[in-house]
């Protein structure tokens, strides 16, 4: 009793730490983090060729139990002792060369996210070990350790190494969300764009059965329109370089796709982004001038593209959650510079662009015809330092001169026309009015 | 344009055969409740054909129909038949403003294709609705609004990827491909979607501890009277009503016996001769085949004995 005097005990309870661990990441985040561990997996066995055909992930969930499987190697039972059951990462631990799951918590974060009773099987050429939890019981009993089970070869063995987890008895507002089609919907979107490079490199992703196909970020390439390419290497005391690939230009015209990606390690940690932290509404402090406008549909065709590769992912520029960039990475400012200088000429072209419309219309603008006819190019296949290409207004035929009307006319009278003329819409009636009456007036 | 401007309600045969069939799935909600104590929630147009017809077989005596029209409203009012509490508003603000601790029935029968609203409409319903209640939304499914929108604008995305944007990754699966929003495939998206959205609702709600709600689905309608229209039609109830919804036995239906989710409406096109001679073999005895003379075409008499419960009687009367 001589203790209790003289020390207050500040030892967290489990509950307390298990639902402070759980409570700032987001469903869709934690499914993405046990993928991101089984990608490191495959990325291992890759020894950094990236090369991931006949590697598998498969994941399914349900309103019962969440699984997820893979071939991607395993990993020992020293690993799992040592690091990969260990709440952070502990000094000296073992790392994958250009791993995307750096920080040590994403596993047993997403597990307890998740649901109150867990089964990890994991099998290495050398040997098999399983952890079984029923969380519960273990937030009852004291210290921190995770009792071995006894291993099952059935999906994971030493002839078939990989992982194997399975979470149930699912917090009922988890439940809920695996069980619904919309849950199942995004978690489909967010790997086929955030995976995108691994997928495209050959890894087998299935949600629930599917396979899941890469989305390709395209850019207009042809000699008078190509995207501005530049290529660098960055080193910061000593720490493993960091690779940075920035490409800026024009693609097709979807507003949700327009904006900046960045791509740490292959995974993608920005997509589309339109705020000022990709330079987007961004002014120039001392004149108080825009540098480059805020997003507007107008620049529905910018694509970008940054992507940053290092031995040590401690160098990329993202932060814990892998869903945004670190803004006071050295790499992410001096990329930044880069990407703002890359940016401004393809706005310009743009704004061109958004002229050509205003005068010609959609349907006969001339620059906006050779923009939508020149063909398309993979972002991953552009690798040579090049500098943004556009044709200039004046340089792209032009037809006839073109001039918008706009009027307006009662709805029932409308209506007759569009019944008269056989038409669908009120555009159309006042297109074929308006060649009727002229051909009336020119076919003397 | 609302449709009340075009169609006029009581000549659409097929739309009444499924106000009928989808009144004899509402009586069977008695395993829940006395339908007098329900409410009927619709948008009734100028017509209130549901209304009436509710009114009428069911006794409901608490009814609210909602219009987005204001502009005619006095032309809405003096067509009220009876009692019916009127709100002037669209949708997405009206049902809201409803109290939901009554069990309902709600139809909402819209005249327009899928839209964000009308699956905000669902959703709010799905999270909102008392246990016991139906849930039924019907939509136009002739083509998706983005497919029009594509060809006034070649130059610019797809349908497919306009109907993405319209409606966000979480709610198009991987899927789906630019002919599903073409006509029948068209019909079955958006009642996928509404479907999902309502799952979606009844998710959250699960999320929010409260006794386990369940949407089940019972069928669902398409039919073509002028524009192609589907419906989806489902009951809400929550765990300790389990029994309730079981004695509902919706499967007993006769529109529902053969296991078919989807009753694809198909008024037959038959004289009335023709009629008076099937109809004295109806309804079938167990294992009797229908007796055909004449030349009466075999697929309108099969979709006749379907449906000869539900089918309206036009006669012309000269006052």
């Amino acid at each position: 009793m001589a203790n209790e005097e003289q020390e207050i005990n500040a030892e967290p309870t489990k509950t307390f730490f298990v639902d402070m661990l759980v409570r700032d990441i987001a469903l869709e985040q934690a499914v993405l983090d046990l993928l991101d561990n089984s990608v490191d997996g495959a990325k291992r066995e890759s020894e950094g060729s990236d090369d991931f055909t006949n590697k598998r992930i498969e994941i399914a969930f349900s309103s019962d139990q969440f699984v997820i499987w893979d071939n991607c190697g395993g990993f020992s039972r020293a690993v799992a002792r040592d690091y990969a059951f260990r709440f952070g990462r502990a000094a000296g631990a073992r790392s994958t060369p250009h791993s995307i799951g750096q920080f040590g918590v994403g596993m047993k974060r997403a597990l307890f996210k998740f649901g109150k009773h867990f089964r990890v099987d994991s099998a290495t050429t050398d040997e098999q070990w399983a952890v079984e939890v029923d969380v519960a019981a273990w937030e009852a009993e004291p210290g921190w350790t995770f009792p071995w089970a006894e291993p099952d070869t059935a999906k994971v063995a030493t002839n078939k190494p990989g992982t194997n987890i399975i979470v149930g008895q699912l917090r009922p507002e988890v439940a809920s969300r695996f069980g619904s089609q919309n849950f199942e919907n995004t978690i489909v979107g967010l790997i086929k764009s955030k995976h995108r490079q691994f997928i495209s490199a050959g890894l087998d992703v299935r949600v629930n059965g599917n396979r899941i196909d890469a989305t390709d970020l395209s850019l207009s390439f042809s000699d008078q329109l190509k995207p501005g390419v530049d290529v660098f290497e960055l080193t910061y005391n000593g720490a493993a370089p960091v690779k940075v690939k920035v490409i800026a230009g024009v693609g097709p015209s979807i507003p949700r796709e327009a904006g900046w990606y960045v791509i740490c390690n292959g995974r993608v940690v920005l997509e589309a982004d339109r705020r000022n932290v990709t330079g987007w509404g961004l002014m120039e402090e001392q004149q108080n001038r825009l540098l480059i406008p805020a997003y507007h549909n107008q620049f529905a065709r910018f694509r970008g593209v940054a992507w940053f590769d290092s031995d040590d992912s401690s160098q990329v520029p993202w932060n814990t959650t892998k869903d945004d960039i670190d803004q006071d990475s050295p790499a992410w400012q001096a990329a930044f510079e880069k990407m703002q200088q890359m940016m401004r000429p393809v706005i310009d072209f743009l704004n061109e662009l958004d002229r050509d419309i205003d005068e010609y219309t959609r349907e006969k603008s001339p620059l906006l015809d050779f923009v939508a006819k020149t063909p398309l190019r993979k972002s991953d296949t552009l690798s040579e330092k090049t500098v943004f290409a556009a044709p200039a207004r004046d340089s792209v035929q032009k037809g006839p001169k073109y001039v918008k009307i706009q009027y307006s006319r009662p709805v029932d009278d409308v209506e007759v026309l569009q019944e008269e003329l056989g038409v669908r819409s009120a555009k159309a009636v006042g297109e074929k009015s308006f060649d009727l009456t002229l051909s009336r007036f020119t076919d003397e | 344009m609302s449709s009340f401007r075009k169609i006029n309600y009581s000549l659409r045969p097929a739309k009444h055969a499924e106000r009928k069939m989808m009144g004899e799935l509402f009586r069977r909600l008695a395993a829940f409740a006395p339908l007098e104590e329900y409410r009927y929630v619709g948008l009734g147009s100028v017509w209130f054909a549901d209304f009436s017809l509710y009114h009428k077989s069911l006794g409901i005596a608490d009814m609210v129909s909602i219009e987005r029209a204001t502009g005619s409203k006095a032309r809405f009012e003096a067509n009220r038949p009876f009692n019916i509490q009127m709100k002037f508003k669209p949708t997405t603000q009206a049902l809201p403003e409803l109290d939901w601790n009554k069990r309902s029935i709600v139809w909402l029968d819209y005249d327009g294709v899928l839209s964000v609203d009308v699956l905000l409409d669902a959703r709010l319903v799905g999270s909102s609705c008392r246990s016991g209640s139906i849930i039924a939304i019907s939509v136009n499914a002739g083509r998706a609004d983005e497919v029009t929108a594509f060809e006034d604008d070649r130059n610019g995305p797809t349908a497919l990827e306009r109907f993405k944007v319209t409606f966000g990754r979480e709610r198009v699966a991987d899927k789906i491909a630019d002919d599903d929003l073409l006509g029948k495939r068209f019909a079955k998206l958006s009642r996928s979607m509404i479907l999902s959205e309502i799952e979606e609702a009844v998710a959250r709600r699960n999320g929010q501890g409260g006794p386990k709600c369940f949407f089940n689905p019972i069928v669902s309608f398409s039919y073509k009277d002028d524009a192609p229209m589907t419906t989806i039609v489902g009951v809400l109830y929550d765990e300790p009503e389990r029994e309730n919804f079981e004695r509902c036995h919706f499967g007993e239906l006769d529109f529902l016996k053969d296991g078919n989710e989807l009753v694809d409406i198909e008024v037959p096109k038959l004289t009335i001769k023709e009629i008076r001679y099937l109809e004295t073999q109806l309804p079938l005895a167990a294992g009797h085949d229908l007796q055909i003379e004449g030349d009466i075409p075999q697929r309108e008499a099969n979709s006749f004995v379907k449906l000869y419960r539900y089918l309206p009687n036009f006669a012309t009367l000269e006052v």
